[in-house]
């Protein structure tokens, strides 16, 4: 194999892959990334067994082949070049060559052979294809509401709930969930497809970083695994078998208290009471009038503080003849409060005992939902 | 030969053959599902082990099976549940560690497993074992070791408020943790129970409850108690139990009393709960509560003096959530007024909880339930017998009158008998003492004091 690539590309092509990137304790070729050409083509290719990330980048092929190299040492070597063109090239001991103007390396590497190979999923299979930026937004404002629980597989991950008409997409940590939906302009579904599947938080995560803005995703499903194609980008994953807790019995219908803040005050005011909260994370909204919202927090040990931001706010404002006073966990709200863009943010309260609901006033697209931390009176 | 012991002589001469890392990463966690008509029928844990072994180890595989089973020309290969990687296992781990505080409320639908029905945040982790539950502890934990054959039915009971929804379930996400998806588990209330059978009649819709109850592997059932005497729900709950037992399906259940107190109940159940394990939870010393306490106070990421948390232990002594809900208003108040509680504080929020814990009850209804659970007669116990059998109790009641009602000890001599002041007061301080160094007379006198507790 002999290839001549410039140094930015390689090195965005091993960020995207490292993500992928296994444990070399158990199997050494794990750790390695896999440098192949074909046709023409360099792909770069890493894989834990659970996730795989390929990604192709340009450059010349002046012979094609493939070698696998430990995956650390390579990114760390193409961190530190300065200059900006690069050649790898095998020799006949199973090493990796790399050549600069001034600067040569030999890494040992492992036979291409020994990497495993990445299951092959039937192209035939599309379920949809989505435009990339409206897919990644999504994903954004969908995985901060994720967690990974071993007891519960069926919500260790982002539900991608495919309809004919358009695409949604679900987590949940059973504290907070959240749902962005891709509107149907946004997708092509020619099979008419409807399906639900559970793709893992980490590939989830993987695939927002991943994709660009502009382009389209495919997405394909066959045998217990989901493949999603992009722009010279593939990233295969094993789908989370089970059935995704039926939610929408807990969205709430109706909201007893409508704020109207500006997102980035109220994000804010709740970074600064993050600071006096008890490690238990509690912060307390408190109405104080129809125009101001009071964000309070105090911890025996640290102090307290209080933040009044200027508010619109309507429905109920008083618990019998004390102010009402909800209280969440800060880390909790300020995810829904940073999932978009709008100069202002709905939060809609519904006492301290039921769901409180995130939403950007005009838009139907998008809600985060979030439940109270109950105060200790019994 | 089965084909599990097909297989591992198969895996075992592969073994020899690859290297370590290779065995364990594409061949350890195989199983063979089915070698018939010349088709061996390999289930392995994903796409990535499937593509790999076909690729590489096809040839030795199909070798070694041929050397024990001449028969076998074809193998194939099928992707079976998901196993998670080690190392990513414990990083997810890792994550879920991530702490959460008590008082933070979770979705309603989403916080209990639908399948399942368990709530996640029972964990054996968060389970204080003490003399009083070390039984049921082991019972339940030998079950999550070996289940379906060790102990079945295990049968758990304890008054309310002892930990036993908390065990069962436990035992419920353990082996659901440790099996996958290999094992179904199913956590109901007899309740629960109950209303399925109900609208079964109705609807005509038995099929469905045998659907659900008969394809578990592990069917937990909470309170059992309350099944008793509902004629079609236990003949139905007979049949389930029948089935699951005769396939070797594990079985837990738990009741307020053991399985021949529940007077309800039919006898042909009666000798099917005691056909198994049957274990106990008592109430807590106070050394466990002790450690209960503090339990609760890591939860709540909190602290509190240690006198304080001495104070809760020896005042609540009914029941573990009687101390959770002293807890929960003394941690109220130090939010509230936003400074530490000195002892003086503590013992008032204490008192008035057990205060609104004591029930109005008269000494005569004291006397009635101390003589009948010595099963002796109230005449006997006010009498001047002296006796072994009328001392004790006698005692024990003037204690609970000054205990529970802080009458005055002529006022307890008088009601006793007519007997002297002094009496009163001996037969206070000996029981006082005696409790203390006596757990059985311990136990007794919780036991008592809840059955006093209970008529109000």
């Amino acid at each position: 194999m002999k290839l001549v690539v410039l140094k930015n590309n390689l090195k965005l092509g091993l960020d995207l892959v490292g993500r992928a990137v296994g444990s070399a304790l158990n199997l050494p070729v794990l750790g390695n990334v896999l440098i192949k050409s074909e046709n023409n083509k360099i792909r770069l290719s890493a894989t834990n067994l659970e996730l795989a990330i390929t990604k192709n980048i340009s450059g010349k092929v002046v012979e094609e082949g493939g070698i696998t190299v430990p995956y650390g040492l390579l990114a760390g070597i193409v961190a530190g070049l300065s200059s900006e063109r690069v050649s790898l090239e095998t020799d006949k001991k199973n090493n990796l060559v790399l050549k600069t103007d001034n600067y040569e390396a030999k890494c040992e590497g492992i036979d291409e052979s020994d990497f495993p190979v990445i299951p092959r999923t039937e192209k035939k299979e599309e379920l949809i294809e989505t435009s990339a930026g409206p897919l990644r937004d999504a994903l954004n404002r969908v995985v901060v509401a994720g967690e990974i629980s071993e007891l519960r597989p069926e919500i260790s991950g982002v539900l991608f709930s495919i309809e004919t008409s358009g695409l949604k997409l679900v987590a949940t940590d059973s504290f907070r969930l959240a749902e962005a939906k891709i509107s149907s302009s946004q997708i092509k579904n020619k099979n008419k497809q409807v399906a639900d599947l559970i793709v893992p938080l980490k590939t989830a995560q993987e695939l927002s970083r991943s994709i660009k803005e502009d382009g389209g995703v495919h997405i394909y499903l066959n045998n217990n695994q989901v493949l999603f194609e992009a722009e010279e980008l593939e990233i295969v994953s094993r789908i989370i078998e089970g059935k995704f807790p039926d939610y929408d019995a807990i969205v709430p219908k109706e909201i007893l208290t409508e704020i109207l803040v500006n997102r980035s005050e109220l994000s804010g005011a709740l970074k600064l009471s993050g600071l006096f909260a008890s490690r238990t994370n509690e912060v307390k909204l408190r109405i104080k009038d129809k125009k101001i919202l009071e964000v309070y927090s105090a911890d025996n040990a640290v102090g307290e503080n209080n933040y009044l931001l200027p508010a619109k706010i309507s429905g109920e404002t008083a618990k019998g003849d004390e102010p009402l006073t909800v209280s969440f966990n800060w880390r909790y709200l300020l995810d829904g409060i940073r999932s978009g863009e709008s100069e202002e943010v709905m939060l809609g309260l519904n006492g301290d005992e039921k769901p409180a609901v995130i939403r950007t006033p005009g838009d139907i697209s998008y809600f985060y939902i979030l439940m109270p931390v109950k105060s200790l009176a019994s | 030969m089965t084909k599990e012991e097909l297989w591992r002589a198969v895996l075992s001469e592969i073994e020899l053959q690859v290297s370590r890392p290779n065995f364990l990463t594409w061949l350890k966690n195989s199983r063979l599902l089915d070698a018939q008509d010349g088709t061996a029928l390999i289930a392995l844990p994903n796409n990535f082990t499937k593509e790999w072994v076909e690729l590489k180890y096809h040839k030795l595989i199909l070798g070694s099976i041929r050397n024990y089973d001449s028969t076998t020309r074809k193998i194939e290969y099928v992707v079976e549940g998901v196993f998670m990687e080690k190392a990513n296992r414990s990083k997810a781990a890792k994550l879920v560690a991530r702490r959460v505080s008590e008082g933070q409320l979770a979705l309603p639908e989403i916080k209990v497993d639908p399948e399942t029905n368990l709530n996640p945040r029972y964990t054996f982790d968060s389970f204080v074992v003490g003399s009083f539950n070390e039984l049921a502890h082991s019972a339940t934990s030998a079950v999550v070791d070996v289940v379906g054959t060790k102990y079945n039915p295990l049968f758990i009971y304890g008054g309310t408020g002892l930990g036993k929804t908390h065990l069962i379930q436990a035992a419920g996400n353990e082996i659901k943790k440790n099996y996958k998806d290999k094992v179904k588990v199913k956590y109901v209330t007899s309740e629960k129970f109950t209303n399925d059978v109900v609208w079964a009649v109705k609807n005509n819709r038995f099929e469905d409850i045998k659907r659900t109850y008969r394809g578990v592997d592990v069917l937990i059932i909470d309170d059992i108690q309350f099944i008793g005497g509902k004629e079609k729900t236990e003949e139905e709950f007979f049949h389930t139990f029948n089935a699951l037992h005769e396939n070797n399906k594990q079985i837990i259940i738990s009741s307020d009393r053991p399985p021949k107190a529940i007077p309800t109940l039919e006898a042909r159940l009666r000798s099917r709960f005691e056909g198994g394990m049957i274990a106990d939870i008592t109430f807590p010393d106070y050394e466990t509560r002790v450690a209960i306490t503090k339990t609760k106070l890591q939860d709540r990421e909190v602290a509190l003096d240690e006198k304080i948390i001495d104070l809760i232990a020896r005042k609540a002594q009914k029941n573990i959530r009687e101390i959770e809900g002293v807890l929960n208003k003394l941690l109220f108040y130090q939010a509230t007024y936003n400074r530490t509680l000195d002892m003086a504080f503590a013992e008032k929020v204490i008192a008035e909880i057990a205060e609104k814990a004591a029930v109005k009850v008269s000494p005569s209804q004291i006397i009635r339930v101390v003589a009948n659970f010595f099963e002796i007669s109230p005449n006997d116990l006010v009498g001047r017998q002296r006796n072994k059998e009328f001392v004790e109790p006698r005692q024990i009641a003037m204690f609970l009158f000054r205990d529970l009602l802080a009458m005055s000890y002529p006022d307890i001599a008088n009601k006793v008998g007519k007997r002297d002041h002094t009496t009163a007061i001996y037969a206070y301080k000996k029981i006082n003492d005696d409790v203390t160094k006596n757990p059985n007379l311990n136990q007794k006198i919780l036991m008592i004091k809840e059955m006093v507790s209970s008529l109000g």
